[in-house]
């Protein structure tokens, strides 16, 4: 599998009532371009390493909610200590999805450090209910389907390889309005939410 | 020198949550040792004892997108692990925790680490668009429950130094 695919494919597994949370670069590109009406969807355009403490916060304010981050080998690398933060929390409602090509690709293909770490096996010792690595898209059917039933943290780190992908343009919501429509998504869902939470510069 | 006020740490942290402050996210200062310990103990918050202060701004974040009211807890030298996530999160896609920073090196005598950063503190937070509101000592809760809804949106960075708390 491709990145691409691995990442369409986990979003073809959703029912659209999660939120997806996806890192800077490529892999919000392509999840923009599947389906850039999407309102459920919050695109990480800078702050790399942060996709998944993102996550962790959502995840917390709305426990009801399922929340879904797919970043790649290099952002979860950068922020290692988000996993033990996660683990700790133990947030029922999040799923963790790694799509590790072993590469920086959105910066050149440049090599990261993944094949030498076990993300899972770290992941699993940080306080995770469970974590699988997988290379397969049944794999990757089954293991999805049991984690949206399943209390979590779940960790998927899907072993996927990149040649000459085409790249997806960038997203081209301007950031507030990425935040904006999700939050309004949300308070939609949720009447009981706050709207003093639509913070206005 | 200014003696502490009675309870300065209650009265801020109740000041906090009457501005419906209910997520806490943070990274300890010595500074600010009361305020964490009463964030710990709160069964009515979420409380996030992070690991680094950019995890805990990222986490604050997603909890706003979550309809919650989350600050930041942290010390001056917490900007520098910041920068991004204060720029590329908070300030692009305007989302405003609010944020309470341990002032270290706000005098002229502290340890070598905190005179690197006690001076540039004020600017630091401009630069990172935060705006920066320097607790006095003896400090008025209303006064500050009134700066807080004047700038709601601009994440207030509430700079407490020594000996206003602990």
């Amino acid at each position: 599998m491709t990145s691409k695919d691995a990442l369409s494919h986990v979003l073809q597994l959703l029912t659209g009532v999660e939120v997806v949370i996806t890192s800077n670069g490529y892999i919000s590109r392509h999840a923009y371009s599947l389906a850039p009406e999407a309102p459920n969807r919050f695109y990480m355009l800078g702050s790399m390493g942060m996709a998944s403490s993102i996550a962790l916060g959502l995840a917390l304010a709305q426990p009801n909610r399922q929340v879904v981050v797919i970043e790649g080998d290099g952002n979860i690398l950068m922020s290692f200590g988000t996993l033990p933060q996660i683990g700790h929390h133990r947030p029922k409602n999040l799923i963790h999805v790694v799509l590790d090509n072993a590469r920086y690709e959105t910066t050149g293909g440049q090599t990261t450090i993944s094949p030498s770490v076990e993300i899972a096996t770290v992941a699993v010792a940080a306080g995770y209910q469970r974590a699988e690595v997988l290379t397969s898209r049944t794999e990757l059917t089954r293991i999805m389907t049991e984690a949206k039933r399943e209390d979590g943290p779940t960790l998927i780190a899907v072993r996927v390889s990149d040649a000459g992908e085409e790249i997806a343009p960038r997203v081209s919501l301007a950031p507030p309005e990425i935040k904006n429509r999700l939050q309004q998504w949300l308070c939609a869902a949720n009447p009981s939410q706050r709207s003093s939470s639509t913070g206005k510069q | 020198m200014a003696e502490l006020q009675s309870d300065a740490p209650g009265l801020l942290y109740r000041t906090l949550k009457s501005s419906g402050v209910d997520f806490v996210a943070g990274v300890p200062c010595s500074l600010l040792a009361p305020m964490f310990a009463l964030a710990a103990n709160d069964p009515k918050i979420i409380y996030v004892p992070a690991v680094r202060e950019d995890i805990a701004v990222a986490a604050a974040c997603g909890s706003i997108l979550g309809g919650r009211k989350p600050a930041v807890f942290m010390q001056n030298s917490g900007l520098g692990t910041c920068g991004d996530v204060l720029l590329t999160l908070a300030s692009m896609y305007q989302i405003s925790p609010l944020f309470v920073i341990g002032w270290r090196g706000c005098e002229k005598k502290d340890s070598p680490e905190h005179v690197m950063f006690g001076p540039r503190t004020v600017a630091l937070c401009r630069q990172l668009n935060l705006k920066p509101y320097v607790l006095p000592n003896p400090f008025s809760p209303s006064r500050l429950r009134t700066a807080l809804r004047r700038n709601e949106g601009a994440r207030t960075a509430i700079l407490v130094g020594a000996r206003i708390l602990s």
